[in-house]
């Protein structure tokens, strides 16, 4: 019976069916990894039995209405009885109807009393079962149309139970049909709305595309076939041969170039191509930029970032925000004990476009990264690594970390100003100048790891003034709208000062003789913010004090930037966690010094002033960060094994077709057509060797041209040993070409076995001796050359 | 061959199209997926279609214009393929009428080169043809596109009817001198004799050369053979007209297909045709069927062609060999032979033949006996009228002219020639240039 069923299955149907399960299973790994609820395990089997059962039903049934009545009917039976839990119920049911049905026969027959308790307590669990999921069932429905949502893992289990199983029916159903399209299309389209959203499992999408294409080539041959056959159309067996190989390798191109493509926008694309035509063409042009306030740079409306936390009393507010623990110093026992903890600013937003009425940020293309992705390739010299574990009482979207971030133990979507150029290494200087306007998550508990900058006083004395152009690009711009007292209060106040340093450090001094006010009346519209802060108001809070050092370090030729987030806060020593409070919300400066790269300012009267070590012994060696090292090497691993896969894929899927696929479609041929096909290539493969073509050369002429070929690059090569056998089996595969075309016997399937084998390795041969050959022309080609060069006279 | 190119996968390039927006609005590795495994696809499957509709040429060739029953017809396709991807699957539907032409096939060709193969049927059933036109299909391997070719290109194919070596019949001769009527520029006498033959009747008994006769006579004394006398040939001499008259009267006919009367008589027609203008007879042809044809006697070299030609049409049609007769019978022309093919074994036709030989129109008549074509009516009667009028009769039976010469076919087949030096050498017959249809 199985044998009968087999041999009237082709092989394009059987080839078929393995795909449609490859899809399945696709399907359902790529929607289960998507699902909160792990109870998806039998997800795969339940599409199994649907397409199988839906592929017999549409060789059987004509009409696709009975076919679909017959599926969903199934379906829901099926889904409400796994739902219920009433296998065993009914199990038991059957079983004591079995046991009793002979006893009932007898006992109705003589008209005594029939025992049917067994069957009714059965029938009893299944009612109450059903029941009680119908009772389930209804509160979901009723609650669908209410404003509460009800989590109920049951009634989800069995949506997506149901919406499986007809999915994969309408794809066994087509499959029986053989029409891809149709067969994938509605599982496609669900998978990649599906995945689109929870970003999980994306290679499952690539699956099913792959699986398509591959599907509709070999339907499209088995359709063809089959009209050729209905028709009483003669066809050729080679058509299998050749439609097998293309649509092999034209689906395996199409997947491999999707699989390495990566995901770019269109926003990424403008800015690469801003940021060269600003570098290169714009400037050989001499095409000037428009100031960028003036472009306007419309993204979001110009403030001051902490202005909320003026109203509603954010800036005496002892709200918890977060608890940041950085596992350097050890909880105290003894609490009362003062301890010397470190202060570090918690970050989350910098901008870097100060527009007069406040700050806005350029363009910062986003860029998605799994949980404990590196986000700078490379480890940073003169940093000191950092280990937060970070709890945010509530989700503000964003992370918050100091220094700069390396990665975080959650996915994160990270808006870069300035990225680094490669992913995957880079040098200290691209590191340092790449900047992240802003790192988003929904995530209220993280660990991340970062670098902040180990640096002394004499180096940053020692720090050059020669800055990258990105940076000059970005953080030196100041509005044209600046009034001019403001550049002159600049100079002056960095007019004794000689080093970058020294000119920041003046200009914070100078800032932080400002008294501190949080209760100052707002700018004037049409007034400088920096302006009416330094001339008019003299007084404000910290972004007053931020925003003044920025425009005055500016002004002075400094590349500063505005930074938003959270002061240190307090330290609780007894739990080694710094508690940061809504009071706590801080703006403050960074100046950027090249080889060392951004460096925080104090300009805020309120805050203590930064101190730093005065040279290098005073700085504490940082230990090598181990698990920065770790994650980068994996990561580049990881990106290694991304780009390498389509080439190993393809390595493997060759090798799959050379050694097994097409020796075994050379023996399903016509022997005589197989011989001839295997021929064609041997000549192809052979006819660079053997020179150009005469005019009607015979099989026999093309060998021996051939083998003297071989025996002439064999005697100079180096792999000699291995070509030794190529002018026999030459011979060989010619012998057996032409008893194909003119012995009496006709040729058998063991000379075709025979072909295919000396072929495998002839091959190879034929590929190396090429190989040989065109090297060692090239290499005579530059003897020659030099040669000619040589005998040149010289001027 | 304007090529037309259809989408079949019309989803395709709208999934690609959206899924750039979303890449565009939302960007994200799904897109990308969907953008380049869907979209990509369509773009490289409308890439190669177009490339094959633009670079896909197909020609028809073939040999013969006209062919025998029982010959075998060669045509020769070639498929060129200028692009440089392969076609892996091109199908060929024919839409010629000749039967059991099957040219129809599936194919592939790799990309620049040429396919080209040759498709040999046997002409089995007279008549005219169409050869040609053609559609091809091909299309991408995943079968996202379908091109189609329209090719018009036809030619007409006679099938003549078979032409066999028959047995010697009485056929009444007439005319004036010789075996004819004399033509205004033949000459009237030669004194070049070519042959002799025995004496027919209504050859004048001058023409009779006793010298041959008596020494015939004396050496088969008493061989009791019919005609003792032979008259002389003499060279030029014209031969008296030949008509053949085929009665393909539909009533009349018994029988099916090859082994119908219609066949047999088709066939009888055509060889006493090849036969006359053998012996050169100016042979004309006239048929009693559904397109009546009338072709005057000649004796040129293309006179048996038109014969064979009007013959592969000839089709049966309602009207009696004596309507016919009556209609058509003042047409011929005065002494000639009358060759009547017929299967009618009515007697009533015969009535009409007096007025004709009043005429010295010389009838002969071929009838086929329809009790060994299935048939029941007796042709005995007919038989005996005939005789009485001195009228030849030749009752045909089915196995006279069903035999295997009936399909001699021997085009495209190898043939062995002697050498002057005695060698055998193997060649192909009637070789001829391949055209294309036309």
């Amino acid at each position: 019976m199985m044998l009968r069923i087999l041999r009237r299955v082709s092989s394009a149907e059987v080839l078929g069916l393995i795909l449609v399960s490859a899809a399945l299973y696709a399907l359902t790994d790529g929607i289960a990894s998507s699902l909160r609820d792990p109870a998806t395990g039998s997800f795969f089997w339940i599409c199994l039995l649907a397409a199988l059962l839906a592929y017999g039903l549409s060789k059987r049934v004509n009409s696709g209405l009975l076919g679909s009545a017959a599926m969903i009917a199934i379906g829901i039976l099926g889904v409400w009885i796994l739902a219920a839990r009433l296998i065993s119920s009914l199990f038991e049911l059957g079983r004591a109807a079995f046991v009793s049905s002979p006893h009932i026969l007898l006992l109705v027959r003589e008209n005594l009393p029939v025992d049917v308790d067994a069957i009714v307590e059965a029938g009893r669990i299944v009612r109450v079962s059903s029941h009680a999921l119908s009772q389930r069932f209804q509160n979901w429905i009723i609650s669908l149309n209410g404003d509460v949502t009800v989590n109920d893992a049951l009634m989800r289990n069995m949506i997506w139970m149901l919406i499986m199983w007809l999915l994969s029916a309408w794809m066994g159903w087509f499959a029986g049909r053989r029409n891809a399209v149709s067969a994938l299309l509605p599982s496609l389209l669900l998978l990649a709305a599906i995945t689109s959203y929870s970003g999980y499992r994306v290679y499952a999408l690539w699956v099913m595309v792959v699986v398509l294409l591959l599907l509709m080539g070999i339907w499209n041959y088995r359709n063809h076939t089959a009209q050729w056959e209905r028709q009483k159309v003669d066809y050729s067996d080679s058509i299998r041969y050749d439609a097998t190989q293309a649509v092999i390798f034209l689906s395996l191109a199409i997947g491999a170039v999707a699989f390495i493509t990566p995901s770019i926008s269109w926003r990424q694309i403008r800015d690469f191509f801003r940021e060269r035509g600003d570098n290169e063409i714009a400037e050989t042009l001499g095409v000037q930029r428009q100031p960028v306030a003036a472009q306007g740079v419309p993204v979001q409306k110009p403030s001051l970032p902490r202005d909320h936390l003026l109203s509603g009393g954010f800036a005496q507010s002892e709200e918890v925000v977060m608890i940041v623990r950085t596992g350097e110093l050890p909880p105290l026992v003894i609490p009362e004990v003062t301890t010397n903890a470190p202060r570090y600013y918690w970050r989350s937003v910098t901008y870097d476009t100060y527009v007069g009425a406040g700050w806005v940020t350029s363009s910062a293309p986003g860029q998605s990264y799994e949980a404990n992705t590196p986000l700078i390739p490379g480890l940073l010299n003169g940093y000191k690594p950092l280990h937060l574990a970070v709890e945010l009482v509530e989700p503000e979207g964003k992370l918050f970390w100091s220094g700069i971030l390396f990665s975080a133990d959650v996915p994160i979507r990270a808006d870069w100003r300035l990225r680094p150029q490669s992913s995957l290494f880079a040098d200290q200087s691209s590191l340092l100048q790449a900047d992240m306007f802003i790192a988003a998550s929904g995530a209220n508990a993280y660990h991340a790891e970062s670098y902040v900058p180990l640096v002394t006083l004499e180096d940053l004395r020692n720090a050059s003034s020669d800055y990258p152009q990105s940076i000059r690009d970005h953080y030196l711009n100041l509005p044209k709208s600046l009034p001019e007292r403001v550049r002159q209060l600049a100079g002056e106040i960095t007019k004794d000062e000689v080093t970058a340093y020294d000119k920041a450090k003046a200009i914070e001094h100078y800032l932080r003789t400002y008294p501190y006010d949080l209760e100052v009346p707002v700018p004037p519209a049409d007034q400088d913010v920096a302006d009416y802060f330094l001339f008019d108001l003299k007084k404000g809070y910290c972004d007053y004090y931020a925003t003044a050092m920025v425009v005055l370090a500016r002004a002075s030729g400094l590349p500063a930037r505005f930074v938003s987030g959270y002061a240190s806060g307090s330290y609780d020593a007894a739990h080694a966690e710094y508690v940061v409070r809504q009071m706590h919300a801080h703006s403050w400066v960074e100046v950027y010094f090249p080889e060392i790269g951004w460096v925080e300012f104090e300009p805020t009267a309120s805050q203590p002033e930064i101190e730093r070590p005065l040279s290098r012994p005073e700085v504490i060696d940082a230990p090598p960060d181990q698990t920065a090292s770790r994650l980068l090497n994996r990561f580049r691993l990881e990106t290694l094994v991304y780009w390498l896969s389509p080439i190993a894929i393809l390595f493997l899927a060759c090798a799959l077709y050379f050694v097994w696929i097409e020796p075994w479609l050379y023996l399903r041929m016509a022997p005589a057509i197989a011989v001839e096909r295997i021929y064609r290539q041997f000549y192809r493969f052979g006819r660079p060797l053997a020179g150009e073509n005469a005019k009607a050369e015979t099989a026999s002429e093309f060998m021996q041209k051939l083998i003297r070929q071989m025996n002439q690059t064999g005697e100079r090569s180096r792999f000699a040993g291995y070509l030794v056998r190529a002018p026999g089996e030459v011979e060989q595969l010619t012998n057996i070409y032409q008893d194909s075309l003119f012995a009496h016997h006709p040729i058998e399937k063991k000379d075709v076995r025979t072909a295919v084998s000396i072929w495998k390795h002839l091959r190879v041969r034929l590929l190396t001796a090429r190989m040989h050959l065109a090297m060692q022309r090239r290499f005579s080609k530059g003897i020659s050359l030099r040669w000619r060069e040589g005998r040149q006279p010289s001027s | 061959m304007q090529p037309l190119i259809r989408l079949n996968a019309k989803v395709f390039p709208v999934l690609g199209a959206l899924a750039l927006l979303m890449q565009i609005m939302d960007p994200s590795r799904v897109w990308v997926i969907l953008m380049i495994g869907i979209g990509g696809a369509w773009l490289v499957c409308w890439w190669w279609a177009r490339g094959l509709a633009r670079s896909l040429t197909f020609e028809r060739e073939v040999r013969f214009g006209w062919a025998q029953v029982g010959d075998r017809l060669e045509e020769r396709y070639t498929l060129t393929n200028q692009f440089m991807l392969p076609a892996t699957w091109v199908t060929l539907h024919d839409h010629s009428t000749l039967p059991n032409h099957h040219a129809s096939m599936a194919t592939g060709v790799d990309g620049l080169s040429t396919s080209q193969w040759k498709i040999s049927t046997r002409c089995t059933r007279r008549g005219v043809y169409t050869l040609g036109g053609t559609t091809f299909e091909t299309g991408d391997p995943l079968g996202m596109y379908t091109v189609l070719f329209e090719d018009p290109t036809s030619s007409t194919l006679a099938v003549m009817p078979p032409v066999l070596p028959l047995p010697k019949f009485e056929i009444l001769a007439s005319g004036l001198t010789g075996e004819g009527i004399p033509r205004r520029q033949a000459l009237q006498q030669t004194i070049n004799t070519s042959h002799l033959r025995e004496m027919q009747p209504n050859d004048p008994m001058r023409l009779i050369h006793w010298k041959t006769t008596a020494r015939r006579a004396s050496a088969q004394p008493g061989s009791g053979s019919g005609n003792p006398f032979f008259v002389r040939q003499f060279e030029g001499t014209p031969a008296g007209d030949w008509w053949i008259l085929l009665d393909l009267d539909q009533r009349a006919q018994v029988g099916t297909g090859w082994d119908s009367t219609e066949e047999h008589a088709v066939i009888l027609a055509a060889s006493l045709a090849a036969q006359g203008l053998n012996e050169d007879h100016p042979v004309g042809l006239s048929i009693n069927g559904h397109s009546p044809d009338w072709i005057p006697p000649r004796r040129n070299e293309y006179q048996l062609r038109s014969l064979l030609k009007a013959l592969a049409v000839a089709s049966p049609f309602e009207m009696s060999l004596q309507d016919y007769l009556q209609r058509a019978g003042r047409s011929f022309s005065s002494h000639c032979s009358l060759i009547i093919i017929t299967a009618n074994a009515e007697a009533d036709w015969t009535r009409t033949l007096m007025p004709l030989m009043w005429r010295g129109v010389m009838p002969t008549v071929f009838m086929f006996d329809p009790m060994t074509f299935g048939g029941s009516a007796n042709t005995k009667a007919v038989s005996e009228i005939l005789q009485s009028l001195n009228v030849p009769c030749h009752v045909i039976p089915k196995e006279l002219l069903d035999t295997p010469q009936a399909r001699p076919g021997h085009e495209g087949e190898w043939e062995w020639r002697i050498s002057a030096t005695g060698k055998a050498i193997a060649v192909r017959a009637a070789q001829e240039e391949w055209r294309g249809l036309k």
